[in-house]
């Protein structure tokens, strides 16, 4: 078979070997390239929305704790309130209690010493009455005579002011 | 005995059209197309997403080596154009063919034609860039840069741009070819000599058996087939993405 010499420049060939170099690339770019990048440009783009959905569940989780945080801040709070304010009518109430307790004891005190004073006026009062009449009697029996009923009234208060006095 | 060091053999023949000539080298190439898309279309058969089979992890080792190559020498706003496959296309096509020697057939690359082809097809790119760059005028002014003497010698140093990386790629390769070829035979005589000496029929017999072509070849077709093929397709690459990209530069 007829050969090329070893050192030779055939146009036809050059012409066939850039339309092969063109043709495989062509060829390469539509069997290697394009689908390798596809599928790389694919899975980079599931990575990125990994990334973001796992940055989603963080911001997610960050704002629940927050808002877990504020919820409890303000239980506490609540809580205090309650105590301090239970506390606080507690302490209303007992002394509310006490001064009503208080002013009771005053009253029945008041009452008693009302009483024992009413009590004190009436004996008096009695003894008073008896009193008069003894006196008229030993007045009477002393001075042996009578006595003008007018004379006698004065005479009794006087004796009456000088034993209350006494 | 005698080595024959010859080109391409000739297939088909048509004087009328302008000398077309079908050769060897077009076919072997064809060849090698072929099993390179193959092998691309085995390797990005069901891609996934998440991937399985170690054929995409390699399919996806090759693009991203490729764009690196491409990124890293030529500049990022390279990556999603047309150079990313042609580098790859080149780069395996060159490797490719030097390659299909290691089978026993004769390299592509060991045909002046096929290299100078390739060379003049990334002059024309070059050409273009460098036109669309600085304009028609610029680009004629740009011969005449730093003296106006300077001008026959800038158009030759441009001209030998692609008949150097042509010329470049083919020396090596076919230099290897040669060197091959005449270890072989050199071999084979040495050895038909050698056993020639022994007696009687054994001593014919074995030195029709080029018996010292073992070994020796072997390794020295680690080199001129294996490591050379591939370094020479990288280099053919790399000058391709720095006279493309020195063209696009609108700095020069």
């Amino acid at each position: 078979m007829e050969t090329q010499e070893f050192v030779s420049i055939a146009p036809w060939t050059m012409i066939f070997q850039i339309a092969n170099l063109l043709l495989l690339m062509i060829l390469f770019k539509k069997f290697l390239f394009k689908p390798v990048t596809e599928i790389l440009e694919k899975r980079r783009m599931e990575i990125e929305g990994k990334y973001s959905e796992a940055e989603s569940a963080e911001a997610d989780a960050k704002s629940l704790k927050a808002e877990y945080e504020t919820r409890m801040r303000g239980a506490r709070e609540e809580a205090e309130q309650i105590v301090s304010a239970a506390t606080q009518n507690a302490a209303q109430l007992s002394a509310n209690m006490l001064k009503e307790t208080n002013e009771q004891a005053e009253q029945i005190k008041r009452k008693a010493e009302a009483d024992i004073q009413r009590e004190r006026q009436k004996a008096f009062n009695d003894a008073k009455g008896e009193l008069s009449g003894i006196a008229l009697d030993i007045a009477s029996q002393i001075l042996d005579r009578e006595i003008s009923e007018k004379d006698h009234d004065a005479m009794i208060e006087d004796f009456i002011k000088n034993v209350g006095e006494a | 005995m005698s080595i024959n060091i010859t080109g391409a053999r000739i297939l088909v023949s048509i004087p009328q059209f302008g000398g077309f000539m079908l050769t060897e080298t077009v076919v072997t190439t064809w060849i090698v197309m072929a099993l390179l898309v193959l092998a691309c279309r085995f390797m990005t058969k069901n891609l996934e997403v998440h991937p399985t089979r170690k054929r995409q992890v390699i399919a996806e080792w090759i693009v991203t080596a490729v764009q690196n190559l491409v990124g890293d020498t030529m500049g990022k706003q390279y990556l999603n154009t047309w150079y990313v496959p042609l580098i790859g296309a080149m780069f395996a096509l060159s490797a490719g063919c030097s390659l299909s020697s290691v089978v026993g057939a004769k390299a592509p690359t060991c045909d002046l034609s096929t290299v100078l082809g390739w060379a003049f097809f990334v002059f024309a790119i070059i050409t273009y860039l460098k036109i669309r760059t600085n304009g028609p005028w610029g680009y004629v002014k740009g011969f005449a840069a730093p003296v106006v003497v300077m001008f026959p010698m800038n158009v030759i140093s441009e001209v030998a741009t692609p008949v150097s990386m042509a010329l470049r790629h083919f020396g090596n390769i076919a230099s290897g070819s040669v060197i091959t070829t005449l270890i072989y035979g050199g071999l084979a005589g040495l050895s038909s000599m050698v056993l020639g000496l022994l007696p009687g029929a054994v001593g014919d017999f074995l030195s029709r058996i080029p018996l010292l072509s073992f070994g020796l070849p072997a390794v020295l077709s680690l080199y001129f087939d294996f490591f050379s093929s591939v370094l020479q397709a990288f280099i053919f690459c790399t000058l391709t993405m720095i006279y493309i990209s020195g063209a696009a530069d609108p700095g020069e």
